[in-house]
Protein backbone atom coordinates (compact mmCIF):
# COMPACT_ATOMS: atom_id res chain seq x y z
CA UNK A 1 0.00 0.00 0.00
CA UNK A 2 2.96 2.50 0.96
CA UNK A 3 4.84 1.31 -1.95
CA UNK A 4 1.61 3.06 -3.98
CA UNK A 5 1.32 5.77 -2.22
CA UNK A 6 4.36 6.83 -2.15
CA UNK A 7 5.55 7.02 -5.69
CA UNK A 8 7.05 10.18 -7.74
CA UNK A 9 4.50 12.50 -9.42
CA UNK A 10 4.80 14.96 -11.81
CA UNK A 11 2.49 17.58 -13.97
CA UNK A 12 -0.80 18.45 -12.30
CA UNK A 13 -1.05 15.51 -9.93
CA UNK A 14 2.49 16.91 -7.99
CA UNK A 15 0.43 20.48 -7.78
CA UNK A 16 -2.58 18.49 -6.32
CA UNK A 17 -0.58 16.32 -4.06
CA UNK A 18 1.53 19.37 -2.31
CA UNK A 19 -1.82 21.34 -1.94
CA UNK A 20 -3.19 18.14 -0.41
CA UNK A 21 -0.02 17.92 2.07
CA UNK A 22 -0.63 21.73 2.95
CA UNK A 23 -4.47 21.28 3.36
CA UNK A 24 -3.76 18.06 5.69
CA UNK A 25 -1.62 20.13 7.63
CA UNK A 26 -4.35 23.29 8.03
CA UNK A 27 -6.96 20.50 9.43
CA UNK A 28 -4.02 19.00 11.73
CA UNK A 29 -3.19 22.25 13.35
CA UNK A 30 -7.20 23.13 13.64
CA UNK A 31 -7.43 19.68 15.49
CA UNK A 32 -4.50 20.37 17.76
CA UNK A 33 -5.74 23.07 18.62
CA UNK A 34 -8.81 21.81 19.90
CA UNK A 35 -7.00 19.83 22.17
CA UNK A 36 -7.63 20.34 25.95
CA UNK A 37 -4.51 21.70 27.08
CA UNK A 38 -3.90 18.53 29.28
CA UNK A 39 -3.23 16.39 26.72
CA UNK A 40 -1.31 18.87 24.62
CA UNK A 41 1.83 17.68 27.09
CA UNK A 42 1.32 14.07 26.93
CA UNK A 43 1.13 14.15 23.12
CA UNK A 44 4.59 16.38 23.33
CA UNK A 45 6.22 13.72 25.55
CA UNK A 46 5.15 10.94 23.13
CA UNK A 47 6.23 12.81 19.75
CA UNK A 48 9.63 13.20 21.50
CA UNK A 49 9.75 9.52 21.84
CA UNK A 50 8.24 8.47 19.06
CA UNK A 51 11.31 10.60 17.68
CA UNK A 52 13.75 8.59 19.27
CA UNK A 53 11.70 5.47 18.91
CA UNK A 54 13.19 4.70 15.38
CA UNK A 55 17.31 4.89 16.08
CA UNK A 56 17.06 2.96 19.44
CA UNK A 57 14.61 0.00 17.70
CA UNK A 58 17.42 -0.20 14.95
CA UNK A 59 20.27 -0.45 17.50
CA UNK A 60 18.65 -2.65 19.33
CA UNK A 61 17.33 -5.24 17.02
CA UNK A 62 18.75 -8.90 16.59
CA UNK A 63 20.72 -7.93 13.36
CA UNK A 64 21.37 -10.29 10.45
CA UNK A 65 23.54 -10.66 7.62
CA UNK A 66 22.28 -7.75 5.15
CA UNK A 67 25.28 -7.56 2.37
CA UNK A 68 24.95 -3.93 0.52
CA UNK A 69 27.65 -2.58 -2.11
CA UNK A 70 30.79 -2.40 -1.34
CA UNK A 71 30.40 -4.35 2.19
CA UNK A 72 29.56 -7.84 1.76
CA UNK A 73 29.73 -8.57 5.72
CA UNK A 74 27.52 -5.72 6.28
CA UNK A 75 24.94 -6.77 9.11
CA UNK A 76 21.27 -5.21 9.44
CA UNK A 77 17.78 -5.69 10.64
CA UNK A 78 14.66 -4.98 8.75
CA UNK A 79 15.05 -1.05 9.94
CA UNK A 80 18.61 -0.91 8.53
CA UNK A 81 17.57 0.27 5.03
CA UNK A 82 15.99 3.56 6.18
CA UNK A 83 18.54 5.03 8.33
CA UNK A 84 19.38 7.03 5.08
CA UNK A 85 16.10 8.22 4.32
CA UNK A 86 15.91 9.25 7.87
CA UNK A 87 18.97 10.75 8.67
CA UNK A 88 18.31 13.41 5.31
CA UNK A 89 14.68 13.57 6.80
CA UNK A 90 16.49 14.67 10.00
CA UNK A 91 18.68 16.54 8.62
CA UNK A 92 16.12 18.29 6.46
CA UNK A 93 14.04 19.43 9.71
CA UNK A 94 16.87 20.47 11.76
CA UNK A 95 17.91 22.83 8.92
CA UNK A 96 14.77 24.74 9.27
CA UNK A 97 15.69 25.57 12.62
CA UNK A 98 18.04 28.29 10.28
CA UNK A 99 15.31 30.16 9.91
CA UNK A 100 14.17 31.25 13.81
CA UNK A 101 17.75 32.57 14.32
CA UNK A 102 17.81 34.46 11.14
CA UNK A 103 14.40 36.16 12.13
CA UNK A 104 15.42 36.77 15.28
CA UNK A 105 18.67 38.36 14.41
CA UNK A 106 16.46 40.75 11.31
CA UNK A 107 13.64 41.44 14.61
CA UNK A 108 16.52 43.29 16.78
CA UNK A 109 18.08 44.74 13.56
CA UNK A 110 14.97 45.78 11.69
CA UNK A 111 13.26 47.61 15.10
CA UNK A 112 16.65 49.54 14.95
CA UNK A 113 16.80 50.35 11.66
CA UNK A 114 12.91 51.35 11.72
CA UNK A 115 13.11 53.34 14.69
CA UNK A 116 16.25 55.12 13.69
CA UNK A 117 17.72 53.87 17.21
CA UNK A 118 21.67 54.12 17.65
CA UNK A 119 23.36 51.95 15.75
CA UNK A 120 20.93 51.90 12.71
CA UNK A 121 24.00 52.33 10.09
CA UNK A 122 25.17 49.10 11.67
CA UNK A 123 22.25 47.13 11.29
CA UNK A 124 21.81 48.16 7.42
CA UNK A 125 25.13 46.79 7.01
CA UNK A 126 24.12 43.54 8.48
CA UNK A 127 21.22 43.40 6.62
CA UNK A 128 23.37 44.03 3.55
CA UNK A 129 25.99 42.04 4.22
CA UNK A 130 23.45 39.31 5.16
CA UNK A 131 21.53 39.37 1.93
CA UNK A 132 24.46 39.60 -0.21
CA UNK A 133 26.12 36.95 1.23
CA UNK A 134 23.26 34.70 0.56
CA UNK A 135 22.48 35.34 -2.62
CA UNK A 136 25.73 34.86 -4.07
CA UNK A 137 26.05 31.35 -2.01
CA UNK A 138 23.28 30.37 -3.98
CA UNK A 139 23.47 32.12 -7.39
CA UNK A 140 27.21 30.88 -6.99
CA UNK A 141 25.99 26.88 -7.41
CA UNK A 142 22.75 27.57 -9.21
CA UNK A 143 24.56 29.82 -12.21
CA UNK A 144 27.93 29.01 -11.27
CA UNK A 145 28.98 31.60 -14.21
CA UNK A 146 32.32 33.20 -13.82
CA UNK A 147 30.92 36.68 -11.90
CA UNK A 148 28.91 35.14 -9.53
CA UNK A 149 31.96 32.65 -8.75
CA UNK A 150 34.18 35.85 -8.75
CA UNK A 151 31.70 37.56 -6.55
CA UNK A 152 31.23 35.37 -4.12
CA UNK A 153 34.80 34.59 -4.10
CA UNK A 154 35.55 38.52 -3.20
CA UNK A 155 32.71 38.38 0.03
CA UNK A 156 34.55 35.14 1.03
CA UNK A 157 38.28 35.83 0.84
CA UNK A 158 38.08 39.25 1.70
CA UNK A 159 35.68 39.76 4.22
CA UNK A 160 34.34 36.24 5.53
CA UNK A 161 37.68 34.86 6.09
CA UNK A 162 39.98 37.85 7.14
CA UNK A 163 36.98 39.14 9.69
CA UNK A 164 36.85 35.04 11.03
CA UNK A 165 40.44 34.65 11.58
CA UNK A 166 40.97 38.25 12.83
CA UNK A 167 38.15 37.28 14.77
CA UNK A 168 39.90 34.77 16.71
CA UNK A 169 43.25 36.08 16.40
CA UNK A 170 41.69 38.62 19.11
CA UNK A 171 40.80 36.15 21.55
CA UNK A 172 44.75 35.41 22.21
CA UNK A 173 44.67 39.32 23.38
CA UNK A 174 41.92 38.21 25.72
CA UNK A 175 43.03 35.07 26.51
CA UNK A 176 46.29 36.63 27.77
CA UNK A 177 44.74 39.16 29.70
CA UNK A 178 42.13 36.40 31.32
CA UNK A 179 44.41 34.48 32.35
CA UNK A 180 46.53 36.73 34.28
CA UNK A 181 43.70 37.15 36.08
CA UNK A 182 42.38 33.91 36.85
CA UNK A 183 45.42 31.67 36.81
CA UNK A 184 47.25 34.18 39.29
CA UNK A 185 49.55 31.43 40.63
CA UNK A 186 48.24 31.01 43.83
CA UNK A 187 48.20 27.56 44.72
CA UNK A 188 49.91 24.22 43.55
CA UNK A 189 47.47 23.40 41.27
CA UNK A 190 47.55 26.88 39.58
CA UNK A 191 50.97 26.88 39.70
CA UNK A 192 50.89 23.12 37.58
CA UNK A 193 48.45 24.30 35.08
CA UNK A 194 50.81 27.36 34.49
CA UNK A 195 53.93 25.65 34.54
CA UNK A 196 52.51 22.86 31.90
CA UNK A 197 51.03 25.31 30.00
CA UNK A 198 54.83 27.46 29.90
CA UNK A 199 56.27 23.85 28.80
CA UNK A 200 53.44 23.70 25.71
CA UNK A 201 53.82 26.79 24.39
CA UNK A 202 57.66 27.19 24.56
CA UNK A 203 57.73 23.43 22.88
CA UNK A 204 55.91 24.51 19.71
CA UNK A 205 58.14 27.50 19.18
CA UNK A 206 61.67 27.61 17.94
CA UNK A 207 62.84 29.61 20.89
CA UNK A 208 61.66 27.41 23.52
CA UNK A 209 63.40 24.71 21.00
CA UNK A 210 66.48 26.59 21.04
CA UNK A 211 66.54 26.34 25.18
CA UNK A 212 67.27 22.69 25.06
CA UNK A 213 69.07 22.60 22.15
CA UNK A 214 72.47 21.36 23.58
CA UNK A 215 70.77 18.29 25.02
CA UNK A 216 71.61 15.00 22.47
CA UNK A 217 69.49 13.62 19.83
CA UNK A 218 69.54 10.05 21.52
CA UNK A 219 69.66 8.17 24.32
CA UNK A 220 68.51 9.16 27.84
CA UNK A 221 68.97 12.83 28.01
CA UNK A 222 67.33 13.73 24.73
CA UNK A 223 64.04 12.81 26.28
CA UNK A 224 64.63 15.84 28.44
CA UNK A 225 64.51 18.22 25.21
CA UNK A 226 61.05 20.75 25.67
CA UNK A 227 59.40 19.89 22.70
CA UNK A 228 60.02 15.70 23.81
CA UNK A 229 58.38 16.58 27.02
CA UNK A 230 55.54 18.77 25.06
CA UNK A 231 54.93 15.54 22.90
CA UNK A 232 54.71 13.37 26.14
CA UNK A 233 52.71 15.73 27.98
CA UNK A 234 49.96 15.89 25.12
CA UNK A 235 50.08 12.66 23.52
CA UNK A 236 50.30 10.09 26.81
CA UNK A 237 50.32 12.19 29.97
CA UNK A 238 47.00 14.50 28.58
CA UNK A 239 45.45 12.00 27.10
CA UNK A 240 44.74 9.96 29.94
CA UNK A 241 42.80 12.48 31.50
CA UNK A 242 40.83 13.35 28.23
CA UNK A 243 39.95 10.17 27.94
CA UNK A 244 38.54 9.86 31.69
CA UNK A 245 36.42 13.28 31.07
CA UNK A 246 35.17 11.73 27.82
CA UNK A 247 33.87 8.52 29.66
CA UNK A 248 32.21 11.50 32.29
CA UNK A 249 30.67 13.41 29.15
CA UNK A 250 29.37 10.30 27.64
CA UNK A 251 27.61 8.79 30.15
CA UNK A 252 26.01 11.61 31.17
CA UNK A 253 25.37 12.56 27.80
CA UNK A 254 23.78 9.20 27.78
CA UNK A 255 22.13 10.09 31.65
CA UNK A 256 20.20 13.00 30.24
CA UNK A 257 19.43 11.59 26.32
CA UNK A 258 17.31 8.77 28.13
CA UNK A 259 15.78 11.37 30.42
CA UNK A 260 14.92 13.57 27.54
CA UNK A 261 13.78 10.03 25.60
CA UNK A 262 11.04 9.38 27.75
CA UNK A 263 9.85 12.63 28.77
CA UNK A 264 11.66 12.45 32.26
CA UNK A 265 13.47 16.05 32.23
CA UNK A 266 11.86 19.51 33.65
CA UNK A 267 12.63 22.28 32.90
CA UNK A 268 11.04 25.37 30.49
CA UNK A 269 10.48 22.86 27.39
CA UNK A 270 8.69 19.70 29.20
CA UNK A 271 7.03 21.38 32.34
CA UNK A 272 5.35 24.95 30.53
CA UNK B 1 28.53 42.90 -17.09
CA UNK B 2 30.09 41.44 -20.09
CA UNK B 3 33.10 44.29 -19.11
CA UNK B 4 32.12 44.08 -15.58
CA UNK B 5 33.43 40.19 -15.97
CA UNK B 6 37.03 39.86 -16.78
CA UNK B 7 37.64 43.13 -14.81
CA UNK B 8 36.40 41.72 -11.37
CA UNK B 9 38.89 38.44 -12.37
CA UNK B 10 41.18 40.44 -13.13
CA UNK B 11 41.08 42.49 -10.21
CA UNK B 12 39.66 40.13 -7.83
CA UNK B 13 43.12 39.46 -5.42
CA UNK B 14 44.10 43.18 -4.96
CA UNK B 15 40.23 43.80 -3.99
CA UNK B 16 40.32 41.01 -1.62
CA UNK B 17 43.56 41.70 -0.17
CA UNK B 18 42.61 45.41 0.28
CA UNK B 19 38.83 44.83 1.67
CA UNK B 20 40.68 42.00 4.38
CA UNK B 21 42.80 44.69 5.29
CA UNK B 22 40.40 46.92 6.11
CA UNK B 23 38.53 44.49 8.28
CA UNK B 24 41.50 43.04 10.03
CA UNK B 25 43.10 46.89 11.15
CA UNK B 26 39.15 47.31 11.82
CA UNK B 27 38.68 44.85 14.32
CA UNK B 28 42.46 44.97 15.71
CA UNK B 29 40.80 48.42 16.81
CA UNK B 30 39.43 47.19 19.44
CA UNK B 31 42.38 46.63 21.12
CA UNK B 32 42.80 50.46 21.61
CA UNK B 33 39.07 50.93 23.25
CA UNK B 34 35.49 50.33 22.26
CA UNK B 35 34.69 52.31 18.94
CA UNK B 36 32.52 52.53 16.27
CA UNK B 37 35.06 51.65 13.41
CA UNK B 38 34.68 48.31 15.53
CA UNK B 39 31.13 47.91 15.84
CA UNK B 40 31.18 48.69 12.00
CA UNK B 41 33.22 45.74 11.22
CA UNK B 42 31.77 43.46 13.62
CA UNK B 43 28.15 43.98 12.37
CA UNK B 44 29.66 43.71 9.08
CA UNK B 45 30.69 39.98 10.54
CA UNK B 46 27.73 39.10 11.90
CA UNK B 47 26.01 39.53 8.65
CA UNK B 48 28.72 38.14 6.25
CA UNK B 49 28.45 34.68 8.84
CA UNK B 50 24.92 34.86 9.01
CA UNK B 51 24.46 34.91 5.06
CA UNK B 52 27.36 32.02 4.60
CA UNK B 53 25.85 30.09 6.91
CA UNK B 54 22.20 30.38 5.69
CA UNK B 55 23.77 29.69 1.90
CA UNK B 56 25.97 26.72 3.84
CA UNK B 57 22.55 25.22 5.18
CA UNK B 58 20.97 25.88 1.53
CA UNK B 59 23.36 24.53 -0.90
CA UNK B 60 24.60 21.23 1.41
CA UNK B 61 21.47 20.68 2.88
CA UNK B 62 17.96 21.84 1.67
CA UNK B 63 18.49 21.56 -1.91
CA UNK B 64 20.14 18.51 -2.26
CA UNK B 65 17.72 16.56 0.11
CA UNK B 66 14.78 18.69 -0.04
CA UNK B 67 14.10 21.06 -2.75
CA UNK B 68 15.83 18.27 -5.66
CA UNK B 69 13.48 15.10 -4.76
CA UNK B 70 10.40 17.66 -4.03
CA UNK B 71 10.99 19.95 -7.81
CA UNK B 72 13.20 17.49 -9.65
CA UNK B 73 12.60 13.94 -9.01
CA UNK B 74 8.64 14.91 -7.99
CA UNK B 75 8.83 13.18 -4.29
CA UNK B 76 5.48 15.12 -3.57
CA UNK B 77 5.89 13.44 0.40
CA UNK B 78 9.02 15.63 0.77
CA UNK B 79 6.20 18.90 1.22
CA UNK B 80 5.50 17.42 4.75
CA UNK B 81 8.84 17.27 5.91
CA UNK B 82 8.59 21.04 5.12
CA UNK B 83 5.23 21.17 6.78
CA UNK B 84 6.69 19.88 10.16
CA UNK B 85 9.83 21.97 9.60
CA UNK B 86 7.42 24.89 9.12
CA UNK B 87 5.74 24.44 12.57
CA UNK B 88 8.56 25.58 14.24
CA UNK B 89 7.77 29.11 12.84
CA UNK B 90 4.38 28.75 14.78
CA UNK B 91 6.56 29.88 17.65
CA UNK B 92 6.05 33.08 16.95
CA UNK B 93 2.29 33.19 17.02
CA UNK B 94 1.10 33.15 20.28
CA UNK B 95 -2.03 30.90 19.87
CA UNK B 96 -0.38 28.26 18.58
CA UNK B 97 3.14 28.36 19.76
CA UNK B 98 2.99 25.18 21.81
CA UNK B 99 3.02 23.49 18.10
CA UNK B 100 6.33 23.83 17.97
CA UNK B 101 7.38 22.07 20.57
CA UNK B 102 5.88 18.88 18.35
CA UNK B 103 8.56 19.72 16.00
CA UNK B 104 11.27 20.53 18.57
CA UNK B 105 10.43 17.44 20.67
CA UNK B 106 10.75 15.05 17.83
CA UNK B 107 14.49 16.38 17.31
CA UNK B 108 15.13 16.21 20.54
CA UNK B 109 13.84 12.54 20.68
CA UNK B 110 15.69 11.84 17.45
CA UNK B 111 18.94 13.42 18.87
CA UNK B 112 18.37 11.01 21.57
CA UNK B 113 18.01 7.90 20.18
CA UNK B 114 21.31 8.84 18.31
CA UNK B 115 23.15 9.42 21.38
CA UNK B 116 22.43 6.02 22.47
CA UNK B 117 24.32 4.67 18.75
CA UNK B 118 26.66 7.02 19.52
CA UNK B 119 27.74 6.44 23.06
CA UNK B 120 28.17 2.51 22.19
CA UNK B 121 30.03 3.78 18.72
CA UNK B 122 32.40 6.30 20.47
CA UNK B 123 33.25 5.26 23.90
CA UNK B 124 32.63 1.23 23.92
CA UNK B 125 35.68 0.54 21.81
CA UNK B 126 37.63 2.93 24.21
CA UNK B 127 37.28 0.62 27.09
CA UNK B 128 39.30 -1.82 26.32
CA UNK B 129 41.79 -0.19 24.55
CA UNK B 130 42.27 1.56 28.05
CA UNK B 131 43.60 -1.56 29.58
CA UNK B 132 47.40 -1.51 28.25
CA UNK B 133 49.80 -3.94 28.96
CA UNK B 134 52.02 -3.24 32.09
CA UNK B 135 54.51 -5.82 31.61
CA UNK B 136 57.52 -5.60 29.01
CA UNK B 137 57.83 -8.45 26.63
CA UNK B 138 59.18 -9.29 23.18
CA UNK B 139 56.86 -10.00 20.38
CA UNK B 140 54.28 -12.56 20.14
CA UNK B 141 53.53 -14.89 17.14
CA UNK B 142 50.79 -17.65 16.81
CA UNK B 143 51.71 -20.99 15.76
CA UNK B 144 50.95 -19.90 12.29
CA UNK B 145 53.57 -17.02 12.64
CA UNK B 146 51.06 -14.36 12.84
CA UNK B 147 51.61 -11.57 15.02
CA UNK B 148 49.44 -12.00 18.23
CA UNK B 149 50.71 -9.09 20.07
CA UNK B 150 53.70 -5.87 19.43
CA UNK B 151 56.48 -6.02 21.35
CA UNK B 152 56.47 -3.34 24.44
CA UNK B 153 59.67 -1.76 25.79
CA UNK B 154 60.28 -0.73 29.55
CA UNK B 155 59.72 2.77 28.54
CA UNK B 156 56.50 2.17 26.57
CA UNK B 157 55.07 0.05 29.96
CA UNK B 158 55.87 2.87 32.28
CA UNK B 159 53.97 5.37 29.94
CA UNK B 160 50.71 2.34 29.92
CA UNK B 161 51.92 2.47 33.63
CA UNK B 162 51.02 6.46 33.95
CA UNK B 163 48.25 5.95 31.41
CA UNK B 164 46.42 3.68 33.43
CA UNK B 165 47.22 5.47 36.75
CA UNK B 166 45.72 8.62 35.77
CA UNK B 167 42.62 7.25 34.13
CA UNK B 168 41.57 5.14 36.92
CA UNK B 169 42.18 8.98 39.28
CA UNK B 170 40.53 11.10 36.92
CA UNK B 171 37.54 8.53 36.54
CA UNK B 172 37.42 8.12 40.81
CA UNK B 173 37.37 11.97 40.86
CA UNK B 174 33.80 11.86 39.29
CA UNK B 175 32.70 8.94 41.14
CA UNK B 176 29.90 10.86 42.60
CA UNK B 177 27.31 7.62 43.90
CA UNK B 178 28.75 7.74 47.19
CA UNK B 179 30.21 9.92 49.56
CA UNK B 180 34.20 10.26 49.11
CA UNK B 181 34.97 9.07 52.81
CA UNK B 182 37.16 5.67 51.41
CA UNK B 183 41.22 6.93 51.76
CA UNK B 184 42.14 5.05 49.25
CA UNK B 185 39.37 6.60 46.99
CA UNK B 186 40.11 10.32 48.75
CA UNK B 187 43.65 10.24 47.58
CA UNK B 188 42.96 8.79 44.04
CA UNK B 189 40.22 11.67 43.62
CA UNK B 190 42.30 14.12 45.02
CA UNK B 191 45.83 13.28 42.57
CA UNK B 192 42.89 12.85 39.67
CA UNK B 193 42.54 16.65 40.53
CA UNK B 194 46.22 17.30 40.28
CA UNK B 195 45.98 15.50 36.82
CA UNK B 196 43.33 17.44 35.47
CA UNK B 197 44.88 20.58 36.17
CA UNK B 198 48.21 19.03 34.80
CA UNK B 199 45.68 18.12 31.26
CA UNK B 200 43.97 21.71 31.64
CA UNK B 201 47.83 23.08 31.34
CA UNK B 202 48.17 21.34 28.69
CA UNK B 203 44.71 21.98 26.45
CA UNK B 204 45.23 25.86 27.69
CA UNK B 205 48.84 26.15 25.94
CA UNK B 206 47.85 24.40 23.19
CA UNK B 207 44.75 26.70 22.41
CA UNK B 208 47.06 30.01 23.36
CA UNK B 209 49.18 28.66 20.80
CA UNK B 210 46.54 27.75 18.37
CA UNK B 211 45.20 31.76 18.75
CA UNK B 212 48.38 32.85 18.52
CA UNK B 213 49.43 31.16 15.49
CA UNK B 214 45.96 32.94 13.79
CA UNK B 215 47.76 35.93 15.02
CA UNK B 216 51.14 35.86 13.31
CA UNK B 217 48.74 35.01 10.31
CA UNK B 218 46.76 38.22 10.20
CA UNK B 219 50.22 40.22 11.01
CA UNK B 220 51.81 37.97 7.69
CA UNK B 221 48.66 39.26 5.75
CA UNK B 222 49.56 42.65 6.87
CA UNK B 223 52.99 43.05 6.33
CA UNK B 224 53.49 40.68 3.19
CA UNK B 225 50.25 40.30 1.36
CA UNK B 226 48.93 44.36 2.07
CA UNK B 227 52.53 45.19 2.35
CA UNK B 228 53.40 44.63 -1.59
CA UNK B 229 50.53 47.01 -2.93
CA UNK B 230 51.83 49.91 -0.49
CA UNK B 231 55.52 50.25 -1.47
CA UNK B 232 56.90 46.86 0.23
CA UNK B 233 56.98 45.02 3.74
CA UNK B 234 59.11 46.98 5.31
CA UNK B 235 56.45 50.22 4.64
CA UNK B 236 53.37 47.92 6.27
CA UNK B 237 56.13 47.06 9.06
CA UNK B 238 57.07 50.61 9.86
CA UNK B 239 53.37 51.45 9.70
CA UNK B 240 51.95 48.87 11.81
CA UNK B 241 54.55 49.93 14.47
CA UNK B 242 53.63 53.39 14.54
CA UNK B 243 50.26 52.20 15.00
CA UNK B 244 51.05 49.92 17.99
CA UNK B 245 52.83 53.02 19.19
CA UNK B 246 50.14 55.60 18.90
CA UNK B 247 47.43 53.15 20.92
CA UNK B 248 49.69 52.53 23.71
CA UNK B 249 50.23 56.21 23.45
CA UNK B 250 46.46 57.37 23.47
CA UNK B 251 45.65 54.38 25.70
CA UNK B 252 47.67 55.85 28.42
CA UNK B 253 46.67 59.46 28.04
CA UNK B 254 43.49 58.39 27.96
CA UNK B 255 44.25 56.24 31.67
CA UNK B 256 45.72 59.43 32.74
CA UNK B 257 43.21 61.24 32.21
Amino acid sequence: MFSNLFHPLHGSSWYIAILGCFALAGILIAILQSLPHALRRPLIRIVTFLGGLYYAVEYFWPTHSMPIPGSPKHMGNFLTPFISPAANMLSVIAGWTIGLGTINLCQIHGKRLLHAKEGKLNSLVFFIAMIAMFTLAVLKQAHPNLINKNLYMLLFEGLYQALDSTMFALVAFFLVSASYRAFRVRTGEATLLMVIAMVVMLGQIALGQQLTIHLPDHGFWHNFRVEIIRDWILTKASSASVRAIAFGIGIGNLAVALRVWLGLERGAFFDS
Amino acid sequence: MTEFSPWLAEHLKVMSIWLGTFCTLGLFSILYRENKLYRFFEHLFLGISMGYLMGNVWTDTLRPKWWIPLWDKGEWWQAGVLIFGLFYYLIFFKKVSWIARLSIGFILGASSGLAFQGFVNDYWPQIPTSFKPLWPHQAIYDKTGLLVSKALSVPDAINNLIFMTILVCVMSYFFFSIEQNNRVLKRSAQAGRWMMMFTFGAIFGSTMMARIALLIDRLDFLVNDFGSHIGGQGVMFTLLLFLCGAVIFLAQRTDKE
